[in-house]
């Protein structure tokens, strides 16, 4: 061959490779099939980051979607705190579990700075209170750190984590401290949640493990930059009380009287609503689905926030674990306190004939004397149900709970969750993707 | 058993020493809908985006191996080829919050020969055979996936980084043509489509979304990638044997 015929040919050959690729880039498309998708009317109950989140994807879809929501604000156990001033939002601390999750992913598009969880924690045992080293001398405390360890790799029978930690013979002084990280940090107590369940949600978790905190205005900032559309559809202080799935359309009726029809229904509201029952369906959910509700746990919780003049502890202690019935104190170097109570202890402060708040901050006065006489400014909020978790027994109940009927009647929110994020507002918000897809590729029956 | 696989060792190192060194480039395009859906669920679930992502679609590697003739009256060839593919989501649109694709491992076995040959013996006029020719093959490959978001290697779940191999058999069939050669180094440009019947990305919905409460699938039956390749072999013999054609074989 002559060098012109291989210039030629090379050219040709290059031309060729360098145009190819063009050629089937934009052979796949981008966006969701709309060929296959359901174009109707959609109801969803619950005006909470999973009802919101599932009702700006659709409405990016071209479906119609109204917000049903029975409180005067949107954002549901979103916000800790419903209903306090400004400087409770600004104060309260929402931590992000996972840096690969979609909460993060919304937060990050919004430019919200968030802070790496850091700062040291006081630990009361023993009639004292120890830092973390002093804490960390204790052969309880290590053997009380292991075992809460151990149960993130727990895979034997379906016992309590109390009685997990019973079987391990550690001294009682540390116990308190052990339902506050294997009870109290799943929004109930050790004797409640399962030490199965507990294993189950660490190793299937996908989310990341990094723990950032912003704060609640921010979060709030963010959710109204992000879902914009679906905040406008929202209709307020408009609690369900009747869904009729059995026609071709939804009927739902709200307490008022008021009545909506619809193609589709969307179920966000928490599980505490529905196992209550003052939703009633027509037809009656089978009993797998009512029996699915009965199986997964969801305590009450006191949420209480509360100011001092001046933090009375060291500088850069994020957390304060006690031993008495309020057991765990989110505390800041300005003076804030928060403290979420759930479960038995929980059970045990709504037992005590007084204000729960007062409760709590004396149980605070208790490890920090002299805390209560500095207190400016308190809050508090009792959630009938604040997040799930798995008790014994919980089985396949979430995926039972998840499913929909007659692809009419669908479910989404945080107890919804079969992998192990449930409990979560990211977890919230994964199951309305799953409930979103379900409806734009549901057919009617 | 022992002997049976130094009897094999023994014929495919005297054919190889009979064979010619082959290397090859490569580009694709993949067709694995149940994959795609996975990136259409993403950007689905990012309604706050301000672009969506693009889904897996463009493979560039490059394969080596040897090409040995088989039977010389019918001018059968065959090509065994190990190739290394790369493709990611980000091979269209670099700019992306999420980076996922996989890398693939694939050993093939090729016969190549004119379709005339079925009918009747070709006159091959030199060391590669028939100018013009088609293949048929099988082979196996390894698929590795990675994703990583923000920069950062995602999780799965356990506390792990996905890491995850899988593997499936593919047949595939082409044409190809010598076209010109180089000195010793004969260019051949062909064009080849392989089927995978079961193709599997392990835990990719759950590496890209975080999650996999969808339930998206990670396999896709019916795959297929269609490459374009330039080929170099290289010739012991330096001849473009093709220049002079002899009868019965026009190619």
């Amino acid at each position: 061959m002559n060098r012109r015929t291989f210039l030629q040919q090379s050219g040709w050959l290059t031309t060729g490779a360098c145009l190819l690729p063009g050629l089937f880039q934009s052979c796949k498309k981008l966006e969701w099939d709309q060929d296959n998708t359901f174009q109707g009317e959609v109801i969803i109950v619950g005006a909470g980051i999973s009802g919101l989140y599932a009702a700006e994807m659709l409405l990016k879809q071209g479906v119609s979607v109204q917000i049903l929501e029975a409180s005067d604000y949107w954002g549901g156990r979103m916000r800790t705190l419903p209903n306090t001033t400004p400087l409770f939002q600004q104060a309260d601390r929402r931590t992000v579990y996972g840096q690969f999750s979609i909460l993060y992913d919304l937060l990050r598009h919004q430019s919200i700075e968030m802070q790496e969880k850091s700062g040291s924690q006081l630990y009361y045992f023993a009639g004292a209170l120890n830092t973390e080293a002093e804490a960390n001398q204790n052969i309880y405390f290590q053997e009380m750190l292991q075992a809460v360890e151990n149960l993130n790799a727990y895979n034997g029978g379906d016992i309590s984590a109390q009685a997990y930690f019973d079987s391990l013979g550690i001294s009682s002084n540390v116990e308190a401290t052990f339902n506050v990280l294997a009870g109290q940090a799943h929004g109930t107590s050790a004797d409640r949640i399962s030490a199965l369940g507990i294993g189950r949600q660490y190793q299937s978790w996908s989310a990341g493990k990094t723990e950032l905190t912003l704060s609640g205005n921010q979060l709030q900032a963010a959710i109204e930059q992000a879902l914009p559309n679906a905040l406008n559809r929202i209709r307020y202080n408009t609690a369900v009380s009747s869904i009729d799935y059995s026609g071709a359309k939804v009927s739902v009726q709200d307490q008022s009287g008021g009545t909506y029809s619809c193609d589709r229904i969307l179920l966000t509201a928490p599980l505490d609503v529905l196992k209550s029952g003052t939703i009633s369906f027509t037809p009656t959910l089978n009993s797998a689905k009512q029996t699915s509700l009965s199986r997964i746990g969801i305590d009450r919780s006191y949420c209480a926030m509360f100011k001092l003049q001046t933090a009375l502890w060291p500088s850069g202690t994020r957390r304060i674990i006690g031993n008495n019935i309020a057991q765990s104190f989110e505390v800041s170097d300005d003076g804030w306190v928060y403290c979420e109570v759930s479960g038995e202890q929980a059970d045990m402060i709504s037992s005590i004939f007084g204000d729960p708040l007062t409760i709590i901050q004396q149980q605070f006065d208790q490890f920090i004397p002299g805390a209560i006489s500095l207190i400016t400014d308190a809050a508090i909020h009792t959630w009938q149900g604040n997040r799930s978790y798995d008790p014994i027994g919980v089985g396949d109940a979430r995926q039972l709970l998840a499913s929909s009927v007659n692809q009419k009647l669908f479910f989404a929110g945080e107890a919804t969750h079969t992998g192990g994020h449930h409990g979560t507002l990211h977890g919230a918000m994964e199951t309305a993707l799953r409930a979103a897809t379900e409806i734009l590729t549901s057919s009617a029956s | 058993m022992k002997s049976i696989r130094l009897l094999c060792a023994t014929i495919l190192l005297s054919s190889l020493c009979a064979a010619q060194p082959v290397a090859q480039l490569e580009g694709g395009y993949w067709h694995f809908p149940s994959i795609d859906h996975i990136f259409r669920t993403y950007n689905l679930s990012h309604p706050w985006a301000d672009s969506e992502v693009a889904p897996i679609s463009m493979s560039s590697g490059f394969a080596l191996g040897w090409n040995q003739k088989v039977y010389a009256p019918r001018g059968i060839h065959a090509i065994g080829l190990v190739h290394y593919r790369y493709q990611s989501n980000t091979l269209q649109r670099s700019s992306s919050p999420i980076r996922a694709g996989f890398h693939q491992v694939c050993t093939e076995l090729l016969i190549r020969t004119h379709p005339r040959c079925f009918v009747k013996e070709v006159q091959q006029t030199g060391p590669l055979g028939t100018r013009w020719y088609i293949q048929l093959g099988a082979g196996y490959s390894w698929n590795l996936p990675f994703a990583s978001k923000y920069g950062e290697k995602v999780y799965v779940a356990n506390d792990q980084r996905y890491r995850a191999i899988s593997g499936q058999f593919h047949l595939s069939g082409g044409t190809g043509w010598h076209a010109f050669t180089i000195g010793p180094l004969a260019v051949t440009i062909e064009s080849t489509v392989s089927w995978y019947p079961k193709f599997t990305l392990e835990s990719f919905p759950t590496a890209v979304l975080g999650h996999n409460q969808p339930g998206l699938s990670e396999t896709n039956r019916n795959s297929f990638l269609w490459q374009g390749h330039i080929r170099f072999t290289y010739l012991k013999k330096s001849k473009n044997w093709w220049d002079t054609p002899r009868g019965g074989d026009k190619s």
